[in-house]
């Protein structure tokens, strides 16, 4: 008998939880700007830029031919002076 | 569309997120042209699946902007790696599912000494489908419910997501979980102790 008790008290109980559950573990839906951004960022492939690399030889050859200019200019100055 | 706010002031939309309609195709037959590069195909499985996802992590974290951003997260994984998937082995929202945990996982250890945040802390509340008069529930007894859900191990407390949240019967959650029904059956026994149990230790510290 008492078994009984406690064990309709239980189910009781469990419904009970359930009721409770249900009543507030509903379905919310997420924020439609949020789901359509998301939508296209998913679908709307990215736009990728590239950079182009200079060209590396092109560089190297500025900066020689800079330096062998200044090179040349202190050799022509240091002659006109001793002239 | 609607916008309604209750007394808790959650907003309601009297209508799902607004997405273009799209015909019907299987969803194998979407995940194998997903998996070929067909972004219409994955935006079949997206607009399937993103409110469930959304959902399932919202009661898991209780915060609807890391929602937002897992939710976000998930979906780029699965689409970068949709191509791995082997739909011989589990159901396509099991292998999302199983993605959106270990997220939730990850986003719980990297957060494990961050304080906890009441629900009615958060200015912006996801946007509830409910008719407003349906959802006026007790906010305590509801912010003692979801505290009670979250200190329950993640496998428990994706049983109750499925099964409230969803409205899965307890062979979809099965299958999305990948146990016996009668597995499920059992643990959805042993989880209502456990939050029963969880539900009186948070009564008797107030």
């Amino acid at each position: 008998m008492a078994a009984a008790y406690v064990s309709a008290n239980s189910k009781d109980a469990e419904n009970n939880l359930e009721d409770q559950l249900k009543r507030s573990l509903r379905r919310v839906n997420p924020n439609p700007e949020f789901v359509g951004h998301l939508h296209s960022r998913l679908t709307t492939p990215v736009e990728m830029t590239i950079e182009r690399r200079q060209n590396a030889a092109l560089g190297l050859f500025l900066v020689a031919f800079s330096l062998l200019s200044g090179v040349f200019l202190i050799l022509l100055l240091r002659q006109l002076r001793a002239a | 569309m609607t916008k309604l706010t209750d007394s808790l002031g959650v907003i309601h939309h009297d209508d799902a997120p607004e997405l273009p309609a799209r015909p019907e195709l299987p969803e194998n037959v979407a995940v194998e042209r997903a998996a070929k590069g067909d972004t219409e195909a994955f935006s079949l499985l997206y607009e399937r699946y993103v409110t469930r996802i959304y959902n399932y992590i919202y009661y898991r974290t209780g915060n609807p902007h890391e929602a937002e951003d897992l939710t976000s997260r998930v979906f780029h994984r699965a689409l970068h790696h949709i191509n791995h998937y082997d739909n011989r082995g589990i159901p396509f929202s099991a292998w999302l599912y199983r993605i959106a945990h270990n997220l939730v996982a990850n986003w719980h250890r990297d957060n494990s000494r961050r304080k906890e945040v009441p629900l009615e802390d958060y200015t912006q509340q996801p946007h509830r489908s409910l008719a407003p008069e349906a959802s006026v529930v007790d906010n305590q007894e509801m912010e003692d419910l979801l505290k009670a859900i979250r200190r329950l191990p993640p496998d428990r407390q994706q049983l109750l997501i499925l099964k409230f949240v969803e409205g899965m019967s307890n062979a979809e959650v099965a299958t999305i979980m990948m146990r016996s029904e009668g597995a499920i059956k059992s643990l959805y026994h042993r989880t209502l102790i456990s939050l029963r149990d969880e539900l009186s230790k948070i009564d008797h510290k107030e």
